[in-house]
């Protein structure tokens, strides 16, 4: 029986990448061939599931299937290995969305799509989560591509609701204004910063008691610095929520509590949240950013701009149209269906097959 | 999905207009949206330090100013009074210090900087391996016949976004086919006699030197790019920048047309002149499509320009059908097309 | 059709090169009648305090309307030891200071900006790059706003507010090739709508025996010098290296100054100042002239050198200034020196060769007409406007 092994540099449950990962090697054993996982970090509670990368030993037959979305010695190691490989690309953040903020973090993004790059040499196939990331394979130079998005158990999405949470924020929709909503790491990619002024713009345009709510913890000390002074500036403390990092149950409660989900970003391989605003029935408003358009194949407003004006507008149009929000609700419930576990895991099932079959030919 | 795809295109439509609504009713004050780009520039890092010399001279720029103003606060009682008596009796002094250091930090700073630009000049004329630049002085203002050429243009930069370049423009022919085509064209040239007479024929040409025009250029600023003329004679190493250039200055989607000269037909149509003094050779279209491919190009299509062939013999001569297919063959075996066209799209 | 042009201060009083080139331009413009011009500007008339000394409100001033709006502030007493730190280095300055640096600057003026904002016209065309008015007012009136830059090789083009102006621009236009090039080298505009445009010229004929008599030079060669006679613009190192030359080439030759007299040269029997002269008596001296000098290493395009061809005569220019010296090499009408020894071999062949004197008048008198005669310059400047207006209509339709 022949194996295919994960490697991947930080294994934790919580992120999506993680969550991938487990059911990667679920499918990978109900296809019948073996599946560890080799990690360089592990979170405690998934420490039974995995094995340091350095203890691998090879047996004939193995393949290596690499999760990549960050530099890691990992990578290093993977260069170096004579086992046939497919890389598992999750995109890696462009290194100049972050370089004037975190030089260090720029440079290891950077260290670690160059390792991308090399592997390509090494790789017999890449599996990319969109065909926005399949193209930067190709551009990388991977010959055999192709796409299979993220495996999301949508059931992840579904805590039970962190009730002081759902009761504050239902406090401040009994009081008006609306709760606009970006769940996502604070990092110059995302443009947080962006939705404080769309926030502005849409407060002195349409609704002055308006709140935005950002969820997700600092990837970049200087960038949220940066942003918490930005907010001071201009006067919106007091309607700028930040969140931090939160528990499930707290994440579905903003989900469920807020009126709008805003996405600004520059640069989102997949985006995970668009899905989770689907399942929750939140409505979308995003800029037309990388996978995005993707990702979202209708299922909310795209812009093409980020003025804060226009996005203004968008979120006005949204909030105040009733039968549009139920369409675009109902669209993302459509959505969601090309995303079921079952469909995701039978295109990857099919995708590993061709591979390996390939190989063997 | 495809019930709600156009009438969300709808809704963007109607969000548009409501946009240059709010705009027009002054309900958002036009500083307003200005100042809050600036605001949050405001808080942003001025950039990190690395091995780049353009930030270490900032460093040094902003380290070569000395400030005399000591600060004077203090948590002890009594020590602030003191610290700016100090200060103030001993401003006379320092300021003659700091003065001095100054001037000797302003001096050393414009020193490096001077020095920096001797660098980066040594250092691009190195990159060309021939230290020459061709400044198109030492070739015969003679425009090239590109009419061939014209329908195929105008068709791909039909409907371009943003302006478009032609380098080089030579006469400004088809500058002028493109404007009367509508697209908003314009040219460069480095020979300064061909392009007097394209701004005479009323196009937007200019004396400059493609590689460096490009390079003034904003990224992602042009809306369409011809290259012509200059792609058959500079180094390999400028042919190669020259197609980074490309890829950098087009907006994604834009269209481009490389028209070359087959290399094995080069010094058949090239006047000796040219041929002889320029820094580089033509490549062939293979090589153009794969260096377009991998800068990011997309949809790369290589298209044959006409073959001169041999003179045919009349139809009414015996035999003509024969001879004259014989001769076509034998005319493309000899010759090929001397000219061909690479159209591509920079990929989004 | 119709161009606003925004300039910090307007009239016929006000002497600024950028500001007289947008009056001229828009008093040519209105008498010839294709495109409407106005002007949108602040009262103030000294660009060194930009105090209101005009009337705000409507005003026709040669046929072009005037709207005159007051300042809030002028320049600020803090301005000078302001500038004098952030100019050491003001690539080094962030966005915030040198915001700062414009508001103290001055004029402080919002509502010139707001008039633009609001004005109907088809094109707003901002003079020049460093002014509150433009810096503020460019970015808020889109597709439609062009910008007479103005541009130098100076400390506070390198100040971090301006890429964005320079950038904003719908369209740019420039005095010469030289300042295109400065542009280019500092901002990525390369494929920006542009034009060298230069400065229009109004040729008047002026009687050489009539200046000759009435500036009392008599019968003597002499080579002349118009402008203000100022030690930044270059006479003061003239006045030197012209009594060095004298000492080594006893003669009639004079220098003659015609100008506002800011720095004086000594006594001395072979330099001529005549302080300012009008017109006829200008050109007269112009045309009585071997050859006019401009020694200023500063000037942007230089109106006088021009006139001096247009009245005939050759030019001679210092050697360190890029926009004299493209207009002699682009028109082979003139000389230039940048050295004393450079200075000596030009006036020897200038005096002793008529031949040179009269192939370089040729050249340079066929260049001023092809370049700079209004008509031309009316022409070039109104299709540069139609290509703003195409592109603005257009862009707006794409939205």
């Amino acid at each position: 029986m022949s194996a295919v092994h994960q490697f991947i540099p930080s294994f934790v449950s919580r992120d999506a990448i993680g969550a991938h990962t487990l059911q990667v090697r679920s499918v990978l054993q109900e296809m019948g061939l073996r599946s560890e996982v080799f990690a360089e970090n592990t979170s405690p509670d998934l420490e039974p599931h995995s094995r340091p990368y350095e203890s691998y030993r090879p047996k004939p037959g193995d393949w290596l299937l690499y999760q990549a979305s960050t530099g890691s010695k990992v990578a290093e190691y993977l260069l170096g290995r004579p086992e046939p490989q497919i890389v598992n690309y999750h995109n890696v953040t462009p290194a100049s969305t972050f370089g004037r903020w975190e030089p260090r973090l720029a440079d290891e993004m950077a260290d670690g799509r160059r390792q991308v790059a090399k592997l390509a040499s090494v790789a017999r196939h890449g599996l990319a989560v969109s065909q926005y990331n399949e193209a930067e394979l190709k551009e990388m130079g991977y010959r055999s591509t192709s796409v299979t998005p993220l495996l999301l158990d949508f059931s992840t999405f579904d805590h039970d609701v962190d009730r002081p949470t759902l009761d504050w924020l239902s406090r401040l929709r009994d009081r008006g204004g609306a709760s606009i909503l970006f769940v996502g790491r604070i990092a110059p990619n995302k443009a947080q910063h962006d939705l404080v002024k769309a926030l502005i713009a849409y407060r002195t345009l349409y609704d002055p008691a308006a709140r935005l709510h950002l969820v997700g913890g600092a990837s970049s000390p200087a960038y949220f610095d940066a942003l918490r002074r930005f907010v001071g500036h201009t006067g919106v403390r007091d309607s700028v929520d930040f969140a931090g990092s939160v528990s499930d149950a707290v994440r579905s409660s903003y989900f469920r509590g807020a009126d709008v989900l805003l996405c600004l970003s520059d640069h989102e391989g997949f985006c995970v949240p668009l899905l989770e605003a689907m399942y929750n029935g939140l409505p979308i408003v995003a800029y037309a950013s990388s996978a995005i358009p993707e990702t979202l194949q209708g299922a909310g407003i795209l812009l093409d701009s980020k003025e804060p004006v226009v996005v203004a507008a968008a979120l006005h149009r949204v909030l105040s149209d009733e039968a549009l929000r139920s369409r675009l609700v109902e669209a993302g419930r459509r959505r969601l269906a090309d995303f079921s576990l079952d469909r995701t895991r039978r295109t990857f099932a099919e995708a590993i097959s061709a591979v390996l079959a390939e190989g063997a030919g | 999905m495809s019930d709600t795809a156009p009438s969300l295109d709808q809704v963007r439509r109607e969000i548009d207009e409501e946009v240059r609504a709010k705009r027009a009713s002054g309900a958002l004050p036009p500083s307003l949206e200005r100042e809050l780009d600036l605001a949050f520039d405001k808080f942003a890092p001025v950039g990190a330090l690395d091995n780049d010399f353009g930030e270490a001279l900032k460093a040094a720029d902003r380290a070569a100013f000395v400030n005399v103003a000591v600060p004077t606060a203090s948590s002890k009682p009594g020590v602030s009074f003191v610290k700016r008596l100090l200060r103030k009796a001993m401003a006379w002094y320092l300021n003659y210090l700091a003065q001095q250091v100054t001037a000797f930090g302003s001096a050393t700073v414009r020193a490096l900087r001077a020095l920096g630009e001797r660098l980066g000049a040594i250092e691009a004329q190195i990159g060309e391996v021939r230290p020459a630049v061709d400044d198109g002085s030492e070739r015969p203002p003679v425009a090239p016949d590109l009419s061939e050429w014209v329908e195929l243009v105008v068709a791909r930069m039909n409907g371009a976004r943003g302006r478009v370049l032609h380098a080089e423009c030579g006469d400004g022919a088809m500058l002028r086919a493109l404007t009367a085509a509508g697209v908003d064209a314009y040219g460069v040239d480095p020979r300064g006699p061909l392009v007097d007479g394209a701004v005479a024929a009323g196009g937007d040409a200019w004396p400059d030197d493609p590689l460096a025009h490009l390079g003034a250029v904003a990224d992602h600023g042009l809306g369409g790019l011809i290259l012509s003329g200059c792609v058959d004679r500079l180094s390999l190493a400028r042919q190669r920048s020259l197609v980074e250039l490309a890829a950098r200055k087009l907006a994604g989607g834009a269209p481009l047309v490389l028209i070359g000269t087959d290399p094995r037909a080069w010094e058949r149509v090239t006047p000796a002149l040219e041929a002889d003094l320029a820094p580089g050779r033509p490549l062939h279209s293979a090589t153009w499509q794969h260096l377009l491919e991998r800068a990011g190009f997309a949809g790369v299509a290589v298209t044959d320009g006409r073959v001169e062939g041999l003179e045919r013999v009349p139809d009414s001569a015996a035999g003509a059908a024969v001879i004259n297919a014989n001769l076509d063959k034998l005319g493309q075996a000899l010759f090929g097309p001397a000219t061909f066209a690479v159209a591509a799209v920079r990929s989004t | 059709m119709k161009v606003a042009f925004v300039v910090p201060r307007y009239g016929v009083e006000v002497t600024g090169g950028a500001e007289n080139a947008a009056r001229m331009l828009a008093e040519h413009l209105v008498a010839e009648g294709v495109w409407d011009a106005e002007v949108i500007t602040t009262c103030a008339q000294d660009a060194m305090t930009w105090e209101d000394v005009y009337q705000p409100g409507p005003e026709v001033v040669n046929g072009v309307p005037v709207h005159r709006f007051r300042s809030k502030a002028g320049r600020d007493p803090g301005f000078h030891p302001y500038s004098g730190r952030l100019l050491t280095s003001p690539s080094q300055a962030t966005v915030e200071e040198a915001d700062t640096w414009i508001d103290l600057q001055g004029p402080l003026c919002p509502d010139v900006v707001d008039a633009a904002v609001a004005s109907d016209a088809d094109v707003v065309a901002f003079y020049p790059y460093l002014y509150y008015p433009t810096v503020r007012g460019l970015p808020l009136v889109g597709a439609r706003g062009i910008m007479h830059a103005a541009a130098h090789d100076e400390a506070p083009i390198r100040l971090p507010v301006f890429p964005s102006v320079f950038t904003t621009a719908a369209g740019l236009v420039f005095h010469t090739y030289g300042e295109r090039a400065l542009v280019q080298r500092l901002f990525p505009v390369a494929d920006r709508p542009q034009i060298v445009l230069g400065l229009g010229v109004d040729q008047r004929h002026g009687d050489p025996t009539d200046a000759r008599t009435a500036l009392g030079i008599g019968d003597r060669p002499y080579l002349c010098c118009v402008g203000r006679v100022d030690e930044q613009k270059g006479c003061v190192a003239l006045w030197r290296s012209f009594l060095a030359y004298k000492e080594r080439r006893p003669g009639p030759l004079a220098l003659v100054f015609a100008g506002q007299v800011v720095d004086r040269p000594p006594d001395h029997p072979d330099l001529i100042v005549t302080g300012p002269v009008d017109e006829d008596t200008k050109w007269g001296l112009m045309a009585g002239s071997l050859g006019h000098v401009s020694p200023s290493a500063m000037e942007s395009f230089s109106i006088v050198m021009i006139e001096a061809w247009m009245a005939g005569v050759p030019a001679v220019v210092n050697g360190r200034c890029d926009a004299t010296v493209e207009h002699c090499v682009r028109s082979g009408g003139g000389l230039w020196f940048s050295s004393y020894g450079e200075l000596e071999a030009v006036i020897d062949r200038l005096v002793g060769d008529a031949a040179l004197r009269a192939r370089l008048a040729a050249a340079g008198r066929h260049y001023a007409d092809a370049n700079f005669s209004w008509p031309v310059i009316l022409a070039r400047y109104r299709r540069f406007l139609d290509g703003v207006v195409a592109r603005a209509v257009g862009r707006r339709g794409a939205t």
